[in-house]
Formats: structure tokens, sequence, C-alpha cells
């Protein structure tokens, strides 16, 4: 059946979009089923040609962190490859002028994710019991991330600075509340239980009451 | 027949490009990624979570959306403190207590429910929206990370099913479903249960021809050369160069504010004294007016060689 989005018996869309997000999971962007449903639904509600409708939609509605903004990007452009790519191969073979290059570092942990993701597919059983042996110089974790950039971590990396960020000890004490001080003003009145009072004196007389101090959960 | 007519009066929009000439209609510039996430909130019925640095628009927007859907708009102003009383709805005690008054002698169960019947319920703006007849209304939940983060879980029932539980009266639910936007400066995260319900957008400033767009819709009278300068230095501030020198960049709002203070005083050409001079409408904090030196300025105010 021929639709908008293309031969919908083939499902192509669903099997992209269900691949789509397993990498998002890969590099540590929370997916979970209603995401994939409810982006499967946008994207028939947008004029799926337009590559950049595509991924705003997409970003609408996966993405729920500004932090999440250019792994997401980085990905989608990894995932959903140009399909003029080939056209722009091409071009490259042709004399071209010198040009500052605009690219900026890309980030490793979408690339990676990909390339998880590939290996495994690859790696069947019979892989399974090949052993590797790795010679190389180790450093500590705190070592290895001392000089690393941040616009450019590993996913592995990336979790790596989630571990130790988690170690660090907290300079200041952790404060469970911010109302820490006393008003001098009174405590309010309790509408309902003076309602419910007055509902059992039929009114005459009316008690007031009001409700309790919240309980101070500061240590100081 | 009166569905009908209702659907038939009711605007709605049936593509991206609809919504952005809708929006460009009242004066906001949209930009396609910003349309394509205002268009999904629409028609998946989808509350939207609006995030971006202070003064780029995000108010601004529901305002437009509000006006071009011809809808009324609610507005609900976060702070620290806020309660479910002030969001959602409030029992009139007074009322309730003149009430019991009245019945004295009568019996007590049946005063009981007398007193919580309909009548005596103040809606606040979500109850508001729920129960605003078609075409409904435009909710704007503003800066939702000043309110506390408890107060959060009292908006998870009305953004997953545009419906309030009364314990007294039951749920009432949406007749016409409200569109529902929050903003926040990301002050703090919030929870994931509320992004969870919501659709996302990062809000960013805009480019210096959208912001060109932008100051000459509002500032008709301006002069050209004006604008397009005062377009060129913003976006230069907000290049990633310079950017690292201040503590906030000036955002939309604050271009307009200062394009407005420029015409008052006459300027036809903007000059590093006048920038000194005016500094305060861009920046809001001492330290970025002091980084604002006059080499900086003399750059910035360098035109561009075509």
């Amino acid at each position: 059946m021929q639709t908008q989005l293309g031969d919908s018996r083939s499902g192509k869309l669903n099997e992209n979009l269900l691949g789509f997000g397993r990498a998002l999971r890969r590099v540590g962007i929370p997916v979970d089923s209603l995401k994939i449903a409810l982006s499967l639904q946008a994207l028939q509600l947008i004029d799926i040609k337009e590559r950049e409708d595509c991924r705003a939609a997409l970003f609408s509605v996966i993405v729920g962190r500004y932090q999440d903004r250019q792994v997401f990007n980085d990905l989608f452009d990894l995932y959903f490859k140009d399909p003029n790519l080939e056209n722009k191969l091409l071009g490259l073979m042709l004399p071209r002028n010198q040009e500052k290059s605009t690219h900026r570092k890309k980030n490793n942990r979408a690339r990676e994710s990909l390339q998880l993701f590939n290996t495994k597919q690859l790696n069947g059983p019979k892989n399974a019991q090949k052993i590797e042996l790795d010679a190389s110089m180790t450093f500590s974790d705190s070592d290895r991330l001392k000089n690393a950039d941040f616009n450019t971590l590993s996913h592995i990396e990336y979790q790596l600075v989630e571990n130790l960020a988690r170690q660090i000890p907290l300079y200041f004490p952790k404060i469970l509340s911010r109302r820490y001080q006393v008003s001098n003003v009174g405590s309010k009145l309790a509408f309902q239980k003076i309602l419910q009072q007055a509902s059992r004196l039929e009114g005459d007389p009316i008690q007031i009451f009001r409700q309790l101090r919240k309980k101070t959960l500061c240590r100081y | 027949m009166i569905q009908w007519l209702d659907i038939l009066s009711s605007k709605v929009f049936n593509s991206v490009d609809e919504v952005i000439v809708a929006l460009k209609n009242e004066g906001y510039f949209a930009d396609r990624a910003l349309a394509t996430s205002v268009f999904l909130a629409l028609k998946l019925k989808r509350p939207l979570l609006l995030e971006g640095e202070p003064g780029v628009g995000k108010t601004e927007l529901s305002k437009a959306l509000a006006r071009s859907l011809e809808r009324v708009l609610l507005r609900l102003q976060c702070y620290d403190g806020l309660e479910q009383r002030e969001a959602m709805y409030e029992w009139n005690y007074t009322a309730q207590l003149l009430h019991v008054k009245v019945a004295q002698g009568d019996d007590q169960d049946s005063v009981l429910k007398e007193i919580y019947q309909r009548r005596y319920l103040i809606s606040r703006p979500l109850l508001q929206a729920i129960e605003c007849s078609k075409p409904g209304a435009v909710l704007l939940i503003d800066e939702i990370d000043r309110a506390d983060e408890p107060f959060e879980a009292y908006l998870l029932e009305y953004l997953a099913e545009y419906q309030i539980t009364i314990p007294e009266l039951g749920t009432i639910q949406a007749q016409t479903t409200p569109i529902t936007i929050l903003t926040s400066n990301r002050t703090r995260e919030l929870n994931d249960a509320i992004k969870r319900r919501c659709l996302y957008h990062w809000l960013d400033y805009p480019s210096r021809k959208r912001e060109l767009e932008i100051l000459q819709v509002m500032l008709p009278n301006a002069p050209e050369k004006l604008t397009a300068q005062i377009a060129l230095f913003i976006s230069r501030l907000r290049e990633s160069s310079v950017r690292e020198q201040f503590t906030r960049v000036p955002g939309i709002a604050e271009s307009i504010e200062w394009a407005k203070a420029l015409i008052a005083m006459d300027t036809l050409i903007i000059d590093p004294e006048i920038v000194h001079d005016t500094a305060g409408i861009l920046f809001k904090q001492r330290d970025d007016i002091s980084s604002l030196n006059d080499q900086l300025v003399t750059d910035l105010l360098t035109p561009e060689i075509i």
C-alpha cells in the first residue's frame, strides 16, 4: 500500500525508527516505546520528505533535555544519511577551491553507538571463544579523563565521567528544605477544619483553627 | 449540525507552513523547527515544553498562538511557594461558612453535601482551561522551573489526561482540549514525569536575519540602517567567542528595548559612545557592562565587508 510514508507493508520506517531509538538509548538518551510510537505518529503528520522537519519532529518527541541536543543531531546525521551523499562524493572528485573547513568536532558518542550496533550484529557465536590480549599501557580512570575534551567523549568515557562525578563528595551538607526559619507571621487558617467543626456545631459558634506549622527538615 | 459548525468555525492548521504564516501575521517570527513543534503539539494534543534563555520569545509564542487561533489566553505565572489552590481550584470557605450558618438545624450530612457544590468552587487557571468552552483556551504555565518540585506532581494528571480530580466532586474532564505551553528558563532540571508528557523544544537566540525581521515588524518607523546595525551588533555579541565574556547575552526582548531607546534618542547610526550610554538596556549585570570595553564595541560595530 503506497502511502505518504512509502510502502507501509515493508515497514521500513518502523524499523528505522526502532533502530534509531536503540542507538539513542546507547548514547544515553532515554527513549521508551511510547516515544517511538509517538514519533511514528508525528512523522505521519509532517512532510517526511523535508529532512529538517523530520529532525525537528523527532527531537521534539524524543528529546527532553538541552544537553542531549548535540548528540541527537550528530546521531540523526549519521543514522539518516543524506540521500545526496553520492552526488557530494562525486563533487569531491572535481577540482575545488581551498576553503576554510567549517566542520565542528564531531561527538564520538553518536558514532560509537552505531559501531557497537554493527559489531554486535556481525559478531555471532562464532567469535564468542576468541580471546584477545590487550598489552597496551593503562591509566587510572581519573588520569584518562584529566585531559579529555568533554565535547568529544566516547560513550564509555561519558559513563566513566558520570560515575566519577557521583563519587565526588558534596562540599555543602545536603539541605532537605528551603524553609528553615519560622515565619514571624502567625500560621494560616485551616479552613477545612473550621468548616467541618462548624458543620458539626451548626455554625454557632465558629471556632478558628490554624494550620500546623510545617516541620523544618533542615539540620541547622 | 452544531458540532460541524463548531469544527468549521474553529481554526486549525494543516501544515507547518500554515503555522509559520499564522504566527507571522501576529508579529511572531518562528523558525521552521519551532513551527514543527507547535504543529505537532496541536495535532497530537500534547503540551509543549519550551526551554531557552530569558528573552528569546517563549511567552510571546503563547500570546501569538492564542491570537492566531482566536482562543483565550490563560496564564499561570509560577513562583516559589505556588500551591495547588492557586493553580487549580479553591473552595470558597467564606461562602461555605455562611451556608452552614443559614442551614442551622438541618441534618449534618445533608449540610456537608450542600457545602461541597460546584457553586462554592473557585476556578483557577488550570480548571478554567479545562472548563473553557469552544474554541478552547491556550494555557501558558510560565516559568515552571520557579515553582517547587512537589508542585509539578499536581500538574501530571492535567498534562496527561486534561482532567482534574476534585475529591469532593469527582473528575472534571476537558470538553475541548486546551493548548498547553510550559516555559522554563532551565534554572533547574524538571522532573522526568513532566517531560515525558510534553513535547520539547529548545528555543535558541534567533539568527541575524530573523532578528532583523522582528525589529522591522516591531518598530516599523525605525531607520533601516539602524535596525540592520542593531541586528549585526547583537548577533556578533552572541557569537561564541564574544559570548564567553558575558554572564548573559541580550535576548530579543533586550534588542527591541534597545532599538526603542535608540529611536527615542534620535539615533541614526550607532557609535561606541551611545553603546556605553545605553549598555544598561542590553545587560543587567554590572560585570557585563564593564566587560563591554571600547575595543570590543569598536570591533562589534565594524561594518561587514561585502
